[in-house]
């Protein structure tokens, strides 16, 4: 009901498949969140080329997805940020601007809008360059909505010699122009799949795209779908859980990194299940300092027997331990309880997002390896032909420094 | 759903040209079950009714229409007749649209200065409309493949001369050259003269070069000539030593599954006697440029589109030239295959054995690599392969992790995977040495000039210009291998002043 859900790219639209597939699974009366009264999603798929939302419309029901909402480029974006931040050079590409009246007639949609949840990858061309302009673009139209931006950043051995500038330079409009910023790092995932799954005898363990795909999205699911503890009497809820996560897990406009783990388990207490959760969790940097949270938001579902109240106190001990909590925090911790779970099964499972200050690994490397290359003039001239010269590059490097920066200040006060 | 052409220039080009053509009909023969003219099939092909004489145009629509006759988006040029003729009496005339076949009759006597000057000036409107005619049937044109030798006299003058015309007309399609450079002994004396001044050209006016060695010393050959590094020809006798049978054409009892070694047109249309001798060479060739576009046409977990294979590989404008390998090159026919053998296929990709031309990567170093992988291959077994390689392979400082992994669900005929690997790296400055030493042999002396100079507009400048390019490419490669063992360099510390 308050809020429209654009997945742009590969990676958003395979992330956003799962989404959907999850959410259409639990057909209950809040679906209306979700979905406008005549059953469509209040989704706006965008991809600079045909393949990946082909594919999507073919495995999910495509009857669920408005014809008007599916916005198709032809050429792709070549892995580069400034083709896709400024379209190509004789202007013929019109991607953005469907995208952006596709999303205005799903916003009239709304009874009350709220905000935008943007899906996209850090490093591909679609994800961070379309991506971000999109950020920039809503944020002129509608100043007061929130802007929640779901981001994947790409593996650290490489998945295209570009990524370090694209995610650069995406984080960078991130910075400016989001409230929040939900990311999922590729290596993390991967490393918590490869743990979980045990490897066949005389082999490797495999973990599929899919695979990964569905365990960020579950994540996701875990954090916006809606929870009873913020559904008003009348029992219909407004779908405002995406906004009350801004509100409480960013508190200062310079920390908007959103950090979300996610455990769902049968046949476990609500114990062994936030233990399982902080063991998953990277405690330490390379340093060996312990990473700090400057606030969290911890969601339960899947409690038909109402037994989670009574294990906060044990929970939230726990987590103000293994999360190291910020000392002038006085309420560090949130919990938000939904009594339906996520899958058919009942599974109950506990969803953390956090204000967690790992955030600061992810971005010093970008900017090492982006200054490195920066400094060799290694491939600028792809960036220059469309437009990105290297003022672009400067006021990035500074503000993700200063992000940097004002991460570090808040962990040591 | 984006759409290519092919512009195959001269002999070497026609041929390679013609296996392609054969060996893309076989793949989408084997994939299209159905035969429906879906956005897969028309990235190269067109769809016709051939009820008129200019047979109509069937566009994709919604990708349901069947099949009516396939007309293959290509443009073939050649100064004499020989190569073309046989392809239109030969199985494949179906194929091409006798409209797209610009020919004359006396060749161009291995000189560029024929090709490039005098056929170019005589045919350019001609060929300028036919390009055009082809660029108008596709939807949304992405790309142009050049296809054409650098020793000869059309493919290098008249190929370098239509890459120029692209150029100048098509400033925003990208340019793919697959070029087939000479070596040693080459049979034309001529061929560093024509391989320097088409050079200059490519640098200029190309956006990728994938260069191709055609012949090679022998290292376990039998008769042995000169030990050096191996190429195309040695590929292929790897090829058939390990199923010697495959050669002679009889059913394979070997442990090689029959039809499925790269360099074999097995399922083609042209049918086992009717193979020539450059054809097995020439398959691995075409096989390169079906691998290279097997994630733009198929669906798969992670494209990789053209326009992202240039954007990614080329750090510098003028240094996009790209050694490719491909591995397996052939596939085993036991039925258990371990998990060891993917491995072994990522680590042979690696192994100067397998690359396109006679250089060794390893002991060079990498500005920028990518790896397409096609087939029933997981992301995760491509990360623990990029991890176990990265220590052996040396990347340029700034770019350590320079990898770019492509990743399409359709695996090719014949192998459950298989793995491309097009790298940028320095090691190409040792081929383009070679070159220019042969070049300068001759110049010194000025042997042969008089033939070039003959021609019309054609000044001995081009001769120094072009030997200047070539070098000044050479030294921005030798540049950057001299940093292949330094560290990052630290950042500079404010001083007290």
């Amino acid at each position: 009901m308050s809020g429209v859900v654009l997945q742009v790219g590969q990676c958003g639209n395979q992330i956003g498949q799962h989404v959907w597939e999850t959410v259409l699974k639990n057909n209950d009366r809040n679906n209306h969140v979700f979905c406008h009264f005549d059953g469509k999603l209040r989704s706006v798929n965008v991809d600079s080329e045909p393949k990946v939302v082909r594919t999507l419309l073919k495995n999910c029901k495509s009857g669920k997805f408005r014809e008007g909402n599916i916005i198709l480029g032809k050429r792709g974006k070549g892995s580069n940020w400034a083709l896709g931040y400024s379209g190509s050079i004789d202007n013929s590409d019109v991607v953005i601007q469907d995208t952006m009246d596709a999303h205005r007639r799903e916003t009239e949609r709304c009874d009350s809008y709220s905000g935008t949840i943007i899906i996209h990858s850090l490093s591909g061309g679609t994800g961070s360059g379309v991506g971000s302009r999109l950020c920039e673009l809503l944020r002129d139209e509608y100043p007061l909505a929130y802007q929640l931006s779901v981001c994947v950043a790409p593996h650290s051995t490489g998945e295209s010699p570009l990524q370090h500038y694209n995610c650069l330079l995406c984080l960078a409009r991130l910075q400016r122009y989001a409230d929040g910023i939900i990311w999922f790092d590729n290596d993390e995932v991967m490393n918590r799949l490869l743990k979980a799954t045990r490897a066949p005898p005389g082999g490797f363990s495999n973990v599929t795209l899919n695979a990964m795909n569905h365990h960020i999205s579950s994540a996701l699911c875990g954090v916006l779908c809606p929870i009873d503890s913020l559904t008003p009497k009348t029992g219909v809820s407004l779908g405002m859980e995406p906004w009350e996560l801004i509100r409480s897990v960013c508190p200062m406009p310079a920390n908007k990194f959103i950090h979300v783990n996610h455990v769902s388990e049968r046949k476990s207490s609500w114990i062994d299940i936030a233990k399982n959760a902080t063991n998953f969790l990277q405690q330490r940097n390379q340093d060996g300092q312990h990473y700090t949270s400057l606030s969290n938001v911890i969601v339960s579902r899947g409690d038909p027997t109402g037994s989670f109240p009574s294990h906060i106190n044990a929970i939230e001990e726990r987590i103000k331990k293994c999360y190291n909590t910020v000392s002038w925090n006085p309420y560090p911790c949130d919990f938000w309880i939904g009594k339906r779970s996520l899958s058919k099964t009942d599974k109950p499972s506990l969803t953390i997002a956090s204000n967690y200050s790992s955030v600061i690994d992810l971005l010093q490397r970008v900017v090492n390896r982006s200054q490195e290359m920066y400094n060799a003039g290694a491939y600028l001239h792809w960036y220059q032909k469309y437009g990105c010269d290297k003022e672009y590059f400067e006021c990035a490097f500074e503000s993700v420094n200063n992000v940097i920066a004002s991460y570090q200040e808040s962990i040591l006060s | 759903m984006t759409q290519s052409i092919v512009v195959q220039v001269g002999q070497c080009g026609n041929q390679i040209g013609f296996r392609f053509w054969d060996l893309a009909l076989r793949e989408h023969s084997s994939l299209n079950k159905t035969g429906l003219y879906d956005d897969a099939v028309s990235s190269f092909f067109r769809n016709v009714d051939t009820r008129y004489s200019d047979p109509a145009d069937i566009p994709v629509g919604h990708g349901l229409g069947k099949i009516k006759d396939l007309k293959a988006r290509a443009v073939l040029i050649d100064m004499e007749e020989g190569v073309v003729n046989e392809i239109m009496k030969g199985p494949l005339r179906g194929v091409f649209d006798y409209k797209q076949l610009i020919t004359d009759v006396s060749g161009a006597g291995n000189n560029w200065a024929i090709g490039h000057k005098m056929y170019g000036a005589k045919y350019k409107e001609e060929i300028s409309e036919t390009i055009r005619r082809a660029a108008e049937l596709c939807d949304c044109l992405q790309c142009f493949f050049v296809i054409h030798s650098m020793g000869g006299g059309t493919g290098s003058g008249l190929g370098s001369f239509v890459l120029n015309l692209l150029h100048e007309e098509y400033p925003d399609i990208y340019r793919f050259v697959m070029a087939v450079y000479p070596s040693h002994e080459d049979d034309v004396i001529t061929s560093p003269y024509n391989s320097v001044l088409a050079m200059r050209q490519l640098t200029d006016n190309a956006d990728c070069v994938l260069p191709v060695e055609n012949q090679c010393e022998n290292i376990h050959g039998k008769t042995q000539i000169f030990g050096e590094m191996q190429a195309l020809v040695d590929i292929v006798n790897k090829i058939n030593q390990a199923n010697p049978k495959l050669a002679e054409r009889k059913s394979s009892r070997g442990h090689v599954k029959a039809g499925s070694a790269i360099s074999t047109g097995d399922g083609g249309i042209v049918k086992g006697k009717d193979e020539k001798p450059f054809d097995s060479m020439n398959n691995i060739a075409a096989n390169v440029l079906l691998n290279m576009t097997s994630s733009a046409r198929f669906e798969g977990s992670l494209n990789v589109d053209l326009n992202e294979i240039t954007m990614n590989l080329v750090p510098f404008p003028k240094m996009h030239y790209l050694v490719t390998s491909q591995t397996p090159l052939y596939s085993v026919s036991d039925v258990h295959i371990p998990p060891r053998r993917l491995d072994q296929m990522f680590s042979d990709a690696f192994s100067k054995d397998h690359q396109l031309i006679k250089a060794d990567p390893k002991h060079s170093l990498y500005l920028a690599c990518a790896l397409m992988v096609r087939g029933k291959v997981e992301v995760s077994d491509i990360r623990r392969n990029i991890e176990r390689l990265q220590s052996s392979l040396k990347f340029i400082h700034w770019n350590r992790d320079g990898w770019k992994t492509g990743l399409c669900n359709v695996a090719p005929v014949g192998q459950p995977y298989s793995l491309l690997t097009i790298a940028n790296n320095t090691c190409v400055h040792h081929t383009f040495s070679g070159l220019r030493d042969r070049f300068v042999k001759l110049y010194k002396r000025k042997a042969h000039i008089h033939h070039y100079t003959h021609v019309d507009n054609m000044e001995i400048e081009d001769f120094s210009e072009s030997l200047e390019s070539l070098t000044s490419v050479i030294k921005e490669y030798e540049t950057l291998e001299k940093q292949i063992n330094n560290p990052a360099p630290s950042l500079p510390r404010l001083q007290v002043i």
